[in-house]
């Protein structure tokens, strides 16, 4: 009934992403980088500056172009304002009058009720007229909010479904203990996946704590994060599909999204029937990974921002026939490189020169970084640190990290292919 | 049931609480301004070019308005009443009418979530044992999705075992208390290399969790010195809230820490996007406030703010993102990337 919504989360997730992660792209310069429409672009845009609070948004002015930019400051921030972008589902006139009416009508009532009882009451006091609203949608909408949204409780007694209101889990809880929840559900909401889940939790709670306790005003800022990023949140309708498919062991198909520079048509690419096993989450980058399986037993591994959508097929798996495959593709992995298609990790082998008295910290470092590395001291301010590692263009990053202390043994093409990131970068700063 | 679901909108949320706000009554004005505080920045206009306030109501025309609400003596109420009939005692009937006329309970997937949380490590440290063991008890049957096997998080930090964690969670509590009380506390702490601080006074600012090492520490405001510092939370000791008025509270501690650990010159730094390094480099710098734009040719550049306590971590992660990202001021950052570089290459001449 209002156009300011959408039906698919998707239908925002690209542009959300290149617009908080990037920020640099006016509309034009979204339109080439991306291949979309400038129209779609410039509407998207302006539906995200509505969901987002202001305070978030930056606006940039790039010549004649203007730049948004969602950012925000660890430090200050510590509610994740992407959080307010799941909560723009598009609905109809019908979605809202029925949801109300019923929960107002059944709370009255304070006894369950069968459908027959909730019409003849709503079309009684004149709230829901059965030519605008029928009844076949009053039962769907009752069934809805059993199964799917756990608002109403169902019994069956003599074939005829009687509704109430769903069991109140809170009510042994006196409010002091409300509040000890609240805290915890404000430390937990950015660090439990799905953490937009944590944060209707959080706000479920207020309401509860208001209107059920008359108990308002209690804040829970009490915490703040590192290395915990916002940018995820994008992705967690997919994860949460995901979650579903793995916890039910139901096969899945996953449908990517590919840039058009790949793909003239842009269309879904869907993959073949696979074994959804495990998400890893890169905690540095904030980046999931889906694992799983197809049929051959081979390895395939998602990044879960390139995944437009997944279906949950009907057909099950054992959870456990994939549990030492897994162990083996991945647990020489650093972040999403499996195995597949090598006989066996990779060694790579560490140097590290330190100044023994005052930089000792830096090798307790890098043995904490690497999960499997294994140091052996060669003399005071030398050590060796051996890794294994699926692919070791996985461990580049993180050794760069450690420049001035860190010299590659093993392998040589490793050795090399950093000594020429070295130089490149040198050279890219002016320094021969 | 999905996560993106029309009862969590923002609007549906705003009817929500309009109605059980308006169980005793409220006016006009009072509405209003519920709906003001609720809704978007940019308000939503319905197809018949109405406001949402219009249709809550009833000034659309009569089979447009939404009849939730219905107008008594100039005043609004839910259109259905908690109904006076409850059959059960006399205590029943008062608490029925207690009740909002709209219940508020927790929808499936926030179930699901509660439980996972339940079984997070650290939790207890927040929760007493009654809190936990009811809802425990509450949750029991609720199967969740959310569960640890089913995840595993990488590039992480193995620290080594805290050793005695029943002094590092009463640590955690007493902070926590402390935080939530706003009172000072003192303390003795043992740093890095063995050196012993004795019977400091601070203000607890916040307890700041990293995602990487898994780890609580304590943001406070040394009193003793002025000056803000971070602390592990297990090398605490002899912790005790006390009564010492200080002339600082929280927020201004907190303003203070903004203030005297910001940078007042950003990073700015140059990015060939090649090999998805701006990708990489956007995710890595994501938490820090930031501008950045288009230099045309596949450049960008981007404007960092950051804290001077991050300054070290910063290089090594701007180091780390390879040959695509330059530092182009400050030149002491660049200078400093250069030293190390040229450093590491000296490494293979030995």
């Amino acid at each position: 009934m209002f156009n300011d919504f959408i039906k698919h989360y998707n239908i925002i997730r690209d542009i959300l992403r290149d617009c908080f992660l990037y920020g640099c792209y006016s509309r034009d310069g979204l339109e080439s980088k991306r291949n979309v429409s400038s129209r779609k672009v410039s509407y998207e845009m302006r539906r995200i500056q509505q969901y987002v609070e202001e305070k978030y948004i930056k606006v940039d002015k790039d010549g004649r172009y203007k730049l948004l930019n969602l950012t925000y400051d660890f430090m200050r921030h510590s509610d994740n304002f992407l959080v307010s972008t799941y909560m723009t589902k598009s609905f109809t006139r019908a979605d809202l009058l029925t949801y109300f009416f019923i929960l107002l009508y059944i709370q009255s009532q304070n006894c369950p009720c069968c459908l027959s009882d909730i019409e003849d009451g709503l079309a009684q006091g004149g709230y829901l007229s059965y030519d605008k609203i029928s009844s076949k949608t009053i039962e769907r909408k009752l069934s809805e909010m059993c199964t799917s949204f756990g608002m109403l409780s169902c019994e069956v007694v003599k074939r005829t479904k009687f509704y109430s209101i769903a069991p109140d889990i809170l009510k042994t809880l006196d409010n002091n203990e409300l509040v000890e929840l609240l805290i915890a559900i404000g430390l937990f909401k950015n660090i439990i996946f799905p953490v937009v889940s944590g944060y209707f939790c959080e706000q479920t709670l207020k309401d509860y704590m208001h209107f059920e306790r008359n108990v308002s005003g209690i804040d829970n800022h009490y915490f703040n994060y590192r290395n915990v990023h916002f940018h995820p949140a994008i992705e967690e309708q997919v994860l949460w599909e995901i979650l579903k498919a793995i916890h039910l062991r139901q096969k899945v198909k996953l449908f990517y999204h590919l840039p058009k520079k790949w793909d003239n048509a842009c269309e879904q690419h869907s993959s073949n029937v696979l074994i959804p096993y495990k998400i890893r989450y890169d905690v540095r980058h904030g980046r999931f990974y889906l694992v799983s399986f197809n049929s051959n037993k081979n390895c395939i591994v998602s990044r879960l921002d390139r995944i437009e959508c997944i279906e949950i097929l009907e057909d099950t798996f054992q959870r456990e026939d994939y549990d030492e495959l897994y162990d083996k593709q991945m647990c020489c992995s650093w972040s999403s490189v499996s195995l597949e298609g090598r006989n066996e990790p990779e060694k790579v082998k560490l140097e590290v020169v330190i100044d023994e008295k005052t930089e000792g910290y830096i090798v307790e470092k890098i043995l904490n970084e690497s999960p499997n590395g294994i140091l052996n001291k060669i003399e005071d301010g030398r050590y060796h640190i051996t890794i294994e590692v699926n692919d070791s263009g996985e461990l580049i990053p993180w050794i760069r990290g450690y420049a001035g202390y860190v010299r590659v043994l093993e392998s040589k093409k490793l050795a090399d292919k950093i000594l020429d990131d070295w130089k490149e970068m040198l050279s890219s700063y002016g320094v021969v | 049931m999905e996560l993106f679901s029309e009862i969590k909108n923002r609007y549906f949320q705003l009817m929500f609480r309009i109605i059980n706000e308006c169980a005793g009554g409220k006016t006009k004005n009072e509405i209003m301004r519920i709906i003001d505080e609720g809704e978007f920045e940019q308000k939503v206009i319905g197809k018949n070019q109405k406001s949402f306030a219009d249709f809550v109501l009833n000034k659309c025309e009569p089979d447009e308005n939404f009849n939730l609400l219905t107008e008594k003596n100039g005043m609004y109420y839910p259109s259905i009443e908690i109904a006076d009939k409850s059959k059960g005692t006399e205590s029943d009937t008062a608490k029925h009418n207690n009740q909002p006329p709209l219940p508020v309970r927790f929808s499936i997937i926030e179930k699901a979530w509660l439980k996972a949380l339940l079984d997070k490590e650290g939790v207890k440290m927040v929760l007493s044992k009654e809190t936990y063991d009811k809802l425990q008890k509450e949750l029991a049957d609720i199967d969740t999705p959310i569960k640890d096997e089913y995840f595993e998080l990488t590039n992480t930090i193995k620290l080594p075992a805290i050793t005695d964690q029943d002094a590092y969670e009463a640590n955690f509590r007493l902070l926590l208390n402390a935080i939530i009380q706003e009172k000072p506390i003192r303390y003795n702490n043992t740093d890095r290399n063995g050196n012993i601080y004795s019977n400091r006074l601070a203000l607890p600012v916040s307890i700041e969790y990293s995602m990487r090492d898994g780890r609580f520490r304590v943001s406070m405001y040394l009193l003793d010195e002025n000056r803000p510092i971070m602390a592990n939370i297990f090398t605490l000791s002899d912790i005790r809230i006390v009564d010492e008025e200080g002339d600082i509270d929280r927020e201004t501690a907190k303003r203070l820490l903004f203030e005297q650990k910001h940078s007042e010159e950003p990073i700015v730094l140059e990015v060939t996007d090649k090999k998805a390094a701006m990708e990489r480099c956007f995710m890595c710098f994501s938490g820090m406030e930031r501008t950045a734009r288009s230099l045309g040719n596949n450049k960008y550049e981007i404007r960092l703010n950051y804290y001077l306590f991050e300054e070290e971590n910063l290089i090594r992660n701007i180091i780390s993102l390879g040959p695509y990202v330059k530092v182009i001021s400050p030149q002491r950052i660049a200078d400093e990337i250069i030293a190390r570089v040229k450093k590491s290459i000296s490494l293979y001449n030995i």
